[in-house]
């Protein structure tokens, strides 16, 4: 289909030589964690480990996966995304469609959701918010709070936008109602659309670590990310009371490592498979302009 | 609250109003104009670079044939993204030091003084927004991989009829097309201008670099530390947001008078 | 239809943001506690009474053992078995930051304030106090505290100067105990290698370090090595791991910087970090650091990160606590006839001894104003004595099997030798109110003791025997050097002009004090700071310190509790 001009190889060779390089500069430090996960305490902290295990042992994985806290909060990360994932996406892809119609009071309405995005009043509303509606403590305070986000609606609606109006206008005249016009039209054409949005939200709820922290008192409840945190965090603490019992408590390297990277392997896996959705031509040959 | 001296047991309704107070003491601290200067700066380079580099790498992975490769540098690309900052300042520490392993590499190959990466307050900014960019380009490449697969193949092919060459296309054709998406996301970004990263900032600053490295919300953690004071804290937060939403404002404005376009 | 969604939505948002404002308005009022119908029969409660504590993190999480947790666990359910109380967390903070605000969230009223609440900070104390939520403490001291534990308190008065008030007493320190000071560790080998000794002035120290730098003491002909690692990028005066305080109280004595401690001549505090003496403390370093003496990151890594240097074999002198050996053992296991001994810190340029931080406790307790069980809270924190002095249930830790086995009729504390071998011992006495077990035995007693002949008969006097060599060795030189513990003497909450000014005078420090040591500013870079310290605020946070410290020793309430 196209030229293949010189010109054209050697830019190829130039644009694999480059996103091979970049690919790489991303993945190298995962594989140093994933080496640190597997070899022994004194080679860690001889810095000995580079990019492939010293002193080889699957220790560091064995207590993970014993550690109940740490598959319990497993657990709970993966139904608060799935349950937040759902709940948003049902409430954005409804919003954004009718946003991108016009009615009557419709643009009021978009400034006062843009608003919110700005504007928030921090953690002490917030947390009162939450208590004295019952939430916490429960999952719906780490779902509800942030249903609703307008940057992703924002997005949503533009993905929205891109779809020819002919179409619409075809299917209304065919009878259609909004909600099938909706479901049979807009959704389908859309995917990569709802595809993108569905994994930022997705990835928003599993890394989110704040406000698992805040609102769960019970750390059998923490979702994973808070969980690492107070693995991870806890030992880079500057404090000056690190006692001898604390600072053998802290967890070893090697641990530490085996959580960061098995907490992010699951959505990891997640985007090969969105990335069917990513397919052009989705819309040839609709409109016949 | 921001125009309180709030106290949590008082409450709302029980705390002293002091108007402005607040306000003024961000403005009181000697590196607050610094503070803000810093913040800028790093959070206008970030957004540039952050819009233009992922732009481009999409288009380019978009060129590549091979779908094998494709997909995998796909998802290599986008996975510092999910690494805390805690965990990536560890290891830029280690990498950038003067005794680290990209340093290694230049005394080696040009035999120079290593540089001082996260020491040098002129070098200080350029670290933090390279690096910012190295951990979340992956994960902005894919907006506009989405967008780049939703533009009618027809475009192409009348393009390619017209006798237009490779390079031709992508500049008639992949950009208009992802154009809006662009301005949405350019203005979106503006909602987090006066943010510049604290997380990441303050995993990796040290004394050396204060004076280019210190951001509002730096400061603002420091000061709080001994004070808990959420008054404080929210009329700072008020203020970015304020800041943020006037920029938002002129955004959209423009983009309606100039391309006629609403962003929402 | 979809409108309808969206309007729904809508609704439900401002209904929830306007609940939020009435939420926020009014102050959940705390029903009082229910009175205590449990009576003391034979030192247990009968029926179970329930402490609530508030926790700054979980320590043990992640290592429980199968079928126990934060509320249900060896010490709890002994609690219970044993004395009648059930000790229960219901505020978790997290990590340290987000329990101080949490704690600040619960003063708003949308919940409980636990009974039993640590408090690290003492900005926070003030609030506490503030909010008259806390109990006054005075009369349950006097009448509940065991003897034994009093004995222990009136060696420390001064830790109780964050929690007082107008003459009352609102808290009172967690397990008060003279913690252990600081050592240096030095690679042995390197000084037998090259026939050094090792220094006990700034200028054999300065050799020393001269001679790790240049005269590759590894012996491996490469110029990999250096003299001295420590951490800057916090402070100067860590007080715990990779500190360089010895260098600067050598010429300041006991005016070490961040530390407020009291001026002979005038009998007033002064802060440590403007006295002259800094001044050659700082030409000092910037030498060594210009000739590569010292670790070329000071300043981006943080204390616990600047020990690696050491524990890779690339620097020969690091200062801190005598636990700090097993966290770089690793350097002997990974490198043929390396060897780490311990010595005393070096001594002033006027031969006096230098001075470190001292730390007397760990934070302090504060009571819930609706708690009404003192004298039970007291039965337990004294059961929880019992490992310290070896007496009692705990005499040789906590729990068999968790921190300690008996195994063949002996008492071994090394967890692979256990009965069911485990990596790491559990750390039982976490599991009750505080972060770190009491202690007895100031800076390192035990470890003295053992060393003068004592028999190793009570469990902390064989846990201490327990340890290796060199860690052993560091705890005597720490116990014998006791005198040279100097504990920050300004312990109340932030006064009125720190609240607006001492952020940024410590950021001029810490950028001065840096960037000398980088040769970035020329040496008079310091008396500029000393000046513009004195103006930005200084000099009234001066005066508003001393005036706290004459109110806190002026009044006496040490007398009150029975505690003289």
């Amino acid at each position: 289909m196209y030229h293949k001009t010189k010109g054209y190889k050697l830019f190829s060779w130039f644009n694999y030589a480059l996103l091979i390089l970049a690919g790489l500069s991303c993945f190298l430090p995962l594989l140093h964690l994933l080496a640190q996960s597997f070899s022994s305490k004194a080679a860690i902290t001889g810095n000995l480990v580079s990019f492939w295990p010293v002193g080889f042992n699957t220790d560091a994985y064995s207590t993970t996966f014993n550690n109940d806290n740490f598959t319990g909060s497993m657990m709970i990360s993966i139904i608060r995304t799935i349950l937040g994932t759902a709940i948003s996406m049902f409430i954005l892809t409804t919003a954004g469609y009718a946003l991108s119609k016009q009615f009557r009071g419709r643009n009021v309405l978009m400034w006062v959701f843009v608003f919110t995005m700005l504007f928030n009043g921090g953690l002490i509303p917030s947390y009162i918010l939450v208590t004295s509606l019952g939430m916490k403590g429960t999952i719906w305070a780490l779902v509800l709070p942030g249903a609703f986000g307008a940057y992703n609606l924002i997005l949503l609606m533009n993905f929205f936008k891109t779809i020819p109006k002919a179409l619409e206008e075809a299917a209304f005249i065919d009878g259609a109602s909004f909600f099938v016009i909706f479901r049979s039209v807009y959704l389908p054409l859309s995917l990569p659309g709802l595809a993108t949005v569905s994994l930022f939200i997705m990835v928003g709820h599993w890394n989110s670590w704040f406000d698992g922290l805040l609102y769960m008192s019970n750390p059998a409840d923490y979702p994973l990310a808070s969980f690492l945190q107070t693995v991870v965090v806890q030992s880079n603490a500057q404090s000056m009371a690190m006692s001898q019992s604390e600072v053998e408590a802290m967890a070893e390297q090697s641990i530490k490592a085996a959580q960061i990277f098995i907490s992010t392997l699951p959505i990891i896996l997640v985007y090969p498979f969105l990335q069917r959705y990513f397919v052009k031509g989705i819309v040839l040959g609709a409109v016949k302009e | 609250m921001a125009f309180q001296d709030y106290k949590p047991w008082l409450g709302l309704t029980g705390s002293q109003w002091i108007g402005l107070d607040n306000f003024d003491r961000i403005f009181q601290y000697e590196g607050a104009t610094q503070a803000i200067v810093n913040t800028l700066i790093i959070a206008v380079s970030k957004i540039v670079v952050g819009i233009f580099v992922p732009i481009v790498m999409a288009i380019l992975l978009s060129e590549v044939r091979n779908m094998g490769i494709k997909k995998s540098i796909q998802t290599l690309v986008y996975l510092p993204h999910f690494l805390s900052w805690v965990t990536v300042a560890g290891m830029m520490i280690d990498l950038l030091g003067l005794d680290g392993g990209i340093n290694h590499m230049i005394t080696s190959l040009f035999g120079t003084e290593p540089i001082y990466f996260l020491g040098d307050p002129s070098l200080f900014r350029t670290t933090i927004v390279v690096s910012d960019l190295w951990k979340s380009f992956g994960f902005g490449m894919i907006v506009y991989l989405a967008t780049i697969a939703g533009v009618d193949p027809s475009y192409y092919e009348a393009a390619e009829i017209d006798g237009a060459t490779r390079r031709q296309q992508i500049w008639h054709v992949t950009l208009p097309c992802m154009m809006p998406m662009i301005i949405v996301i350019a203005t979106l970004s503006l909602g987090s201008i006066l943010d510049a990263g604290f997380d990441q900032i303050f995993n990796l600053y040290n004394p050396l670099v204060y004076s280019t490295g210190d951001i509002i919300d730096t400061y603002v953690y420091r000061s709080s530390l001994l004070n808990g004071q959420y008054g404080f804290g929210t009329a700072v937060g008020l203020f970015k947001s304020v800041i943020s939403f006037i920029l938002i404002v002129i955004a959209y404005r423009l983009a309606y008078k100039l391309a006629n376009y609403r962003i929402f | 239809m979809k409108k309808v969604g969206k309007v729904l939505t809508t609704a439900v948002l401002t209904a929830g943001l306007l609940a939020g404002l009435l939420a926020g308005c009014s102050n959940g009022g705390n029903g009082p506690a229910p009175a205590a119908n449990s009576t003391l029969k034979d030192g247990k409660y009968d029926p179970t009474i329930t402490i609530s504590i508030g926790k700054q993190l979980d320590e043990n999480a992640g290592k429980y053992f199968e079928g126990e947790s934060l509320n249900d666990n060896v010490l709890t359910r002994w609690g219970v078995d044993n004395l009648g109380i059930k000790v229960e967390t219901t505020l978790l903070g997290g990590d340290a930051a987000q329990y101080n605000n949490k704690l600040r969230l619960a003063l708003t009223g949308s919940e409980k304030l636990p009974d039993v609440i640590p408090v690290y900070d003492t900005m926070l104390a003030n609030d506490l106090i503030q909010s008259g939520r806390v109990k006054e403490l005075t009369e349950d001291i006097k009448n509940y505290m065991p003897e034994r534990l009093k004995e222990i308190y009136k060696q420390y008065p001064s830790t109780f100067n964050p929690v007082i008030n107008d003459g009352k007493v609102y808290g009172m320190p967690i397990s008060p105990n003279l913690t252990e000071g600081e050592v240096m560790l030095i690679r042995q080998d390197w000084l037998d290698n090259l026939g050094l000794k090792a220094p006990t002035t700034i200028d054999e120290f300065e050799q020393v370090i001269a001679a790790f730098t240049n005269d590759d003491p590894d012996g491996n002909n490469k110029k990999d090595t250096y003299g001295f690692t420590f951490s800057g990028k916090d402070s100067y005066n860590t007080g715990w791991v990779s500190d360089p305080v010895m260098i600067f109280s050598a010429y300041t004595g006991k005016h070490i910087p961040g530390s407020w401690q009291v001026d002979e001549a005038s009998g007033e505090l002064v802060y440590g970090s403007v006295a002259a003496g800094n001044k050659d403390a700082l030409a000092k370093l910037r030498d060594w650091y210009t000739q590569g003496y010292l670790n070329k990151e000071l300043a981006t890594q943080g204390a616990w990160d600047a020990i690696a240097d050491f524990a890779e074999g690339k620097a020969g002198i690091i200062v801190g606590r005598p636990w700090l050996y097993g966290s770089v053992a690793a350097v002997e296991t990974n490198i043929a006839g390396a060897k780490v001994s311990a010595y005393p810190t070096i001594n002033g340029v006027n031969g006096d001894k230098t001075y470190q931080s001292g730390q007397l406790n760990d934070g302090v307790f504060m009571f819930s104003k609706d708690f009404n069980n003192m004298e039970a809270f007291f039965l337990y924190y004294d059961k929880l004595y019992d490992a310290a002095f070896g007496t009692g249930d705990f005499q040789y830790g906590y729990a068999q099997g968790y921190d300690y086995d008996i195994v063949d009729g002996e008492v071994v504390f090394d967890p692979k030798k256990f009965n069911k071998p485990m990596d790491a011992i559990q750390g039982v006495g976490k599991m009750a109110f505080t972060k770190n077990t009491p202690a007895v035995g100031e800076a390192g007693k035990h470890y003295y003791d053992l060393a003068q002949g004592v028999e190793p008969n009570t469990g902390p006097l064989m846990g201490a025997n327990a340890a290796d060599e060199t860690t052993k060795a560091g705890y005597v030189i720490s116990y014998e050097n006791r005198d040279a513990l100097l504990p920050n003497i300004f312990n109340g909450p932030p006064t009125k002009t720190m609240q607006s000014n001492w952020e940024q005078l410590t950021t001029m420090e810490k950028e001065t004090f840096t960037k000398i040591i980088y040769s970035k500013e020329p040496l008079e870079a310091f008396d500029e700071f000393v000046k513009q310290w004195h103006e930005k605020g200084g000099d009234t946070i001066t005066k508003e310190v001393n005036e706290w410290y004459s109110n806190a020793s002026g009044v006496d309430v040490m007398s009150g509790m029975g505690l003289k």
